[in-house]
């Protein structure tokens, strides 16, 4: 029965194929054959394409320009198929397939301009396309065409033009291309993701500093040159150029900090009222909405870059550096060099992820077991520490009172960053003894113990510089005059010592460690390797410290964007300098691959992101008690008579209600927790919605690529039995009872193709 | 901003007289390029050696010698695809279509089109062991991989992209993963 079957198949195989001697003489080129006219292999591509063009119909025009090119079908045509047929027969073929597509030959100027993209599409020489685009034509019916479809047409077409070279503009423009370029070459993707990570945060800065500064900063700034109101008591203070340290001085008497403003109405333009308080307030609150917008949209786009499109079965990551890896555009051997070098260590880099790691027996499971949780204990051991050494100098501090002594001030600012700078470097230490499968896992809580250290120390500072705000005068003497100045000026000191202190650790560990292993001992110690995780915690850090002052000191994301630039210039010259070049040159790569082999940049990214966000809850959370809970000074500031922060929101609402009814309603609408609530219970909703809309489509694909492998199978089986017959071998060969007893490919024959149902 | 300046070049020099105007119109039909871009491609045709014009086939070893071509590894795998007669030469025509494929203007499909020639070494159509092989070695240059880390690297690039599983991508495989990658299209361009 099947044997009676399989021969009706391959006859009428057999008459379809070119050559039939050649078929007799050998069982391998009839399997060549049949492959060259599978339909896959030639013009199918066109045909189904027409048809998904036919049932799109009516709604095609009101598609752009760029989408109808790439609904068109581009014709395929075998090159191996090319060489053999006659020139002429091709030629027809194809005008035919073009001809025989219903929506190109209605006449229409557009239908004509669609038929000609679709000659320009295919893939062929120019003499080729002449011939087919003549033989077109003469077939073509001209008609009288309309001028508005034409006009829209060509405004497609144009706006599509447009919004080109505007990317082509931007793509040229890219801030520090040439920079990255050369420091990818050198240190493969990993160190690249870093300084990328910098120019984001950079350009995360750069819009919400200019917002900062255009209604807050410079309003004040024109209504005091106009109005030369001094605000605070004068007090004669010389420059002595310490005040670029502490941040005090004649600095604290400027627009640099909170309590420097107005509360009142100001007039930066004489005759204009602007309400500084209002402003103030308003401003911040969009500064950190901003701010979480972007964030919260980065990180998604990154995590779904690195866990989400990864999930389904198919990863690009080989694929697009093996055959989208070579930049067609390089023009100098140099760079193409640097691009050869790149490529080979991220391909290194995606195999060391694929290396077999050896089964561990269960006692050493337990050892190991034991060992992380005693490291676990160690790290929040030294967590706790750094948190009682913080909290034990600010007290000391607070029973001293304001002392003018300049060294005591900068002690605990000092610390803490010392703190945070070298506490890390222990922790990457620790992860290392941890012994973890994947680095990435240590690397990861590495990441989480810093930022938590981070998050702890701040958190104590924090406690002690709120304190001073619900200090009550009439108790304490103590108290002082401005809390919301002196939190400014701490935060200031913070990120004034992140910046020297990591410029001298970066000399001191990089700089000698250079120096020492290239003189004296070559042998024993590697050249320093760049510390992706450790740098990237340190941009985190002094994002997290920018947006916990930026409240109190609304010109922070400037000196911020300074700090980054001038960041991003030395490490560069750091990187390229004191890397491991000789190590490139040695090509004994066995101690200074660059160090992160084990990241991909896009997991690398999220995990930065991660953390990053993590950092703008810590900011977001501190400035929240400063709003809701802490007192204002009663002396200064643009919030000072008041009870909280938020009384100023209040005011508005109340302000609105008399004026304008329905604007007051939603802002005491929106603020209303009842609707909060509301919101959040229906985002949950769209949540769970999404994820089971995802596991289904999941499931779905996974059935659609068993059922490609089955047919692949299918087509092997097939071609394997036209073989055995074409060389003469009529008695069915052993595997073939086999293969068709099997069931599962025998039901997914009959079947047909599963139909996605979600 | 390079419209403009295209614009501005073939207002104020060039004559058209190389080409009449139906040659250029059809050339702009059957191509990517503007009109001037067109002239310019002309120009740098002509440049590549004394008193060649635009009736002349220019050899191959010359066309390597453009710094476009020179550091690429794939350099003779794109002047083979692009030789409409197969012989070791390329008429104007050639060089125009290649530079109207790694315009930005042309569409994805035909860029991954000839991206498919380009890679298909033994020109069986399809991309089979052999051919990644060739890819990774030239794509890495001097930096030679092992043996087992070249097999490795192949055996994902097959469970990547190889649907069907039979250790060679046809052109519907192919098609479907470079569709994932979002750089392609940005790195197979040639800027003239």
């Amino acid at each position: 029965m099947d044997d009676i079957h399989v021969d009706s198949v391959s006859v009428n195989l057999l008459t379809a194929a070119a050559d039939k001697q050649s078929l007799v003489r050998s069982g391998h080129s009839v399997t060549d054959t049949i492959l060259r006219g599978l339909p896959s292999r030639n013009l199918c591509r066109l045909e189904s394409s027409c048809r998904t063009l036919d049932s799109q119909g009516s709604a095609y025009s009101t598609r752009s320009a760029h989408d109808r090119r790439h609904a068109f079908p581009t014709m395929r045509i075998s090159s191996v198929a090319s060489r053999e047929r006659r020139h002429e027969d091709h030629t027809v073929d194809i005008v035919d397939s073009i001809l025989s597509t219903t929506c190109m030959t209605d006449g229409t100027a557009r239908a004509e301009r669609r038929c000609s993209e679709a000659i320009r599409d295919m893939a062929m020489g120019m003499a080729m396309k002449r011939s087919v685009k003549l033989r077109t034509e003469a077939r073509i019916h001209r008609q009288k065409r309309g001028c508005f479809g034409e006009l829209k047409y060509s405004t497609a077409v144009k706006w599509k033009r447009f919004k080109e070279d505007v990317n082509n503009l931007l793509f040229s423009a890219e801030l520090w291309r040439t920079p990255l370029l050369s420091v990818t070459g050198k240190f493969g993707s990993g160190v690249h993701s870093y300084f990328l990570f910098l120019k984001y945060i950079l350009l995360l800065n750069i819009p919400t500093c200019l917002l900062l500064m255009t209604f807050i900063f410079i309003p004040h700034v024109m209504h005091r040159c106009t109005a030369l109101e001094q605000i605070l008591p004068s007090q004669n203070l010389d420059f002595t150029g310490l005040e670029l340290i502490t941040g005090g001085g004649f600095l604290s008497r400027t627009e640099m900090y909170q309590g420097v403003y107005a509360n009142g109405t100001v007039q930066p333009i004489p005759g204009y009222n602007y309400n500084m308080k209002m402003s103030y307030l308003l401003t911040m609150v969009a500064y950190y909405l901003l701010c979480l917008i972007v964030i919260a949209s980065s990180m998604a786009r990154s995590y779904r870059k690195a866990y989400i499109e990864k999930d389904v079965s198919t990863s690009n990551a080989f694929i697009s550096k093996v055959f989208a890896g070579w930049d067609y555009g390089v023009t100098s051997s140099e760079a193409a060099l640097l691009k050869q070098k790149s490529i080979y260590f991220s391909l290194q880099e995606l195999l060391s992820r694929y290396r077999t790691t050896e089964r561990r027996s269960l006692l050493k499971v337990v050892e190991l077991l034991v060992w992380r949780v005693l490291m676990t204990l160690l790290s929040l051991f030294l967590l706790t520490c750094s948190c009682y050494l913080v909290h034990l100098l600010q007290y000391t501090k607070s029973l001293q009172g304001t002392n003018k002594k300049l060294l005591d001030g900068l002690l605990i600012p000092g610390c803490v960053t010392l703190l945070n700078q070298l506490l890390p470097a222990l922790f990457t230490f620790i992860a290392r003894k941890e012994g973890y499968n994947s680095a990435r896992g240590g690397l990861i809580l590495t990441m989480l113990r810093s930022s938590t250290l981070h998050a702890l120390t701040l958190g104590t500072l924090m406690y002690y510089w709120y304190r001073d705000g619900i200090c009550d005068p009439k108790k304490n003497t103590r108290c002082p005059s401005c809390w919301e100045v002196n939190v400014g000026k701490n935060v200031y000191q913070l990120v004034i010592f992140d910046f020297l202190l990591s410029l001298v650790i970066t000399f001191f560990t990089e700089f000698m460690w250079k120096v020492l292993s290239s003189v004296c001992c070559r042998k024993t110690m590697s050249p320093p390797q760049f510390g992706i995780v450790g740098n990237a915690l340190e941009l985190v850090h002094s994002q997290t410290l920018c947006w916990l002052g930026a409240f109190f000191c609304p010109v922070l994301p400037l000196i911020v964007i300074l700090k980054l630039v001038m960041i991003f210039y030395i490490k560069k010259v750091t990187v390229i300098l004191f890397g491991d070049v000789p190590c490139l040159q040695l090509s004994a790569m066995r101690n200074c691959r660059p160090s992160m082999n084990v990241w991909s940049t896009s997991r690398a990214w999220a995990h930065f992101m991660l953390v990053f966000f993590l950092g703008f809850c810590t900011a977001l959370c501190s400035t929240g008690v400063a709003v809701f809970m802490v007192k204002p000074s009663q002396g200064c500031g643009p919030f000072r008579k008041q009870q909280s922060v938020y009384d100023t929101v209040n005011e508005l609402v109340r302000y609105l209600m008399m004026t304008q009814h329905w604007l007051g309603t939603l802002v005491s609408l929106v603020t209303a927790p009842g609707i909060i609530a509301g919101v959040l219970v229906a985002l949950c909703t769209v949540v769970y919605y999404a994820k089971t809309l995802a596991s289904g489509k999941q499931q779905v694909v996974q059935l659609l690529r068993e059922q490609v492998m089955m047919e692949g199978r299918d087509k092997t089986f097939l071609l394997k039995l036209l073989q055995s017959i074409a060389s003469n071998d009529v008695s069915a060969p052993s595997w073939l009872s086999c293969s068709t007893s099997s069931g599962h490919a025998d039901h997914t024959i009959r079947s047909g193709f599963i139909k996605p149902t979600t | 901003m390079k419209r403009m300046v295209n614009w501005l070049w073939s207002t104020m020099g060039a004559s058209h007289s190389i080409f009449t105007e139906s040659e250029l119109t059809d050339y702009q039909n059957l191509t990517y390029l503007s009109k001037s871009e067109i002239l310019h491609v002309h120009k740098r045709f002509c440049q590549m050696g004394k008193g060649f014009t635009k009736y002349t086939k220019v050899k191959k070893d010359v066309v390597l010698q453009l710094p476009e071509f020179k550091v690429n590894p794939f350099a003779d795998r794109i002047l083979q695809v692009f030789s409409s007669a197969s012989d070791d030469a390329l008429s104007f025509e050639d060089f125009l279509d290649m530079m109207s494929v790694f315009s930005d203007e042309a569409p994805r499909s035909v860029k991954v089109e000839y991206a498919f020639r380009i890679y298909d070494f033994d020109e069986d159509d399809t991309i089979s062991e052999y051919d990644l092989e060739e890819v990774i070695s030239r794509l890495t240059g001097s930096q030679s991989l092992s043996n087992e880390d070249m097999k490795q690297l192949i055996d994902n690039v097959f469970a990547e992209a190889d649907l069907d599983e039979d250790r060679c991508l046809s052109f519907a495989e192919f098609e479907h993963v470079i569709s994932k990658a979002p750089d392609f299209v940005n790195t197979f361009r040639i800027r003239v």
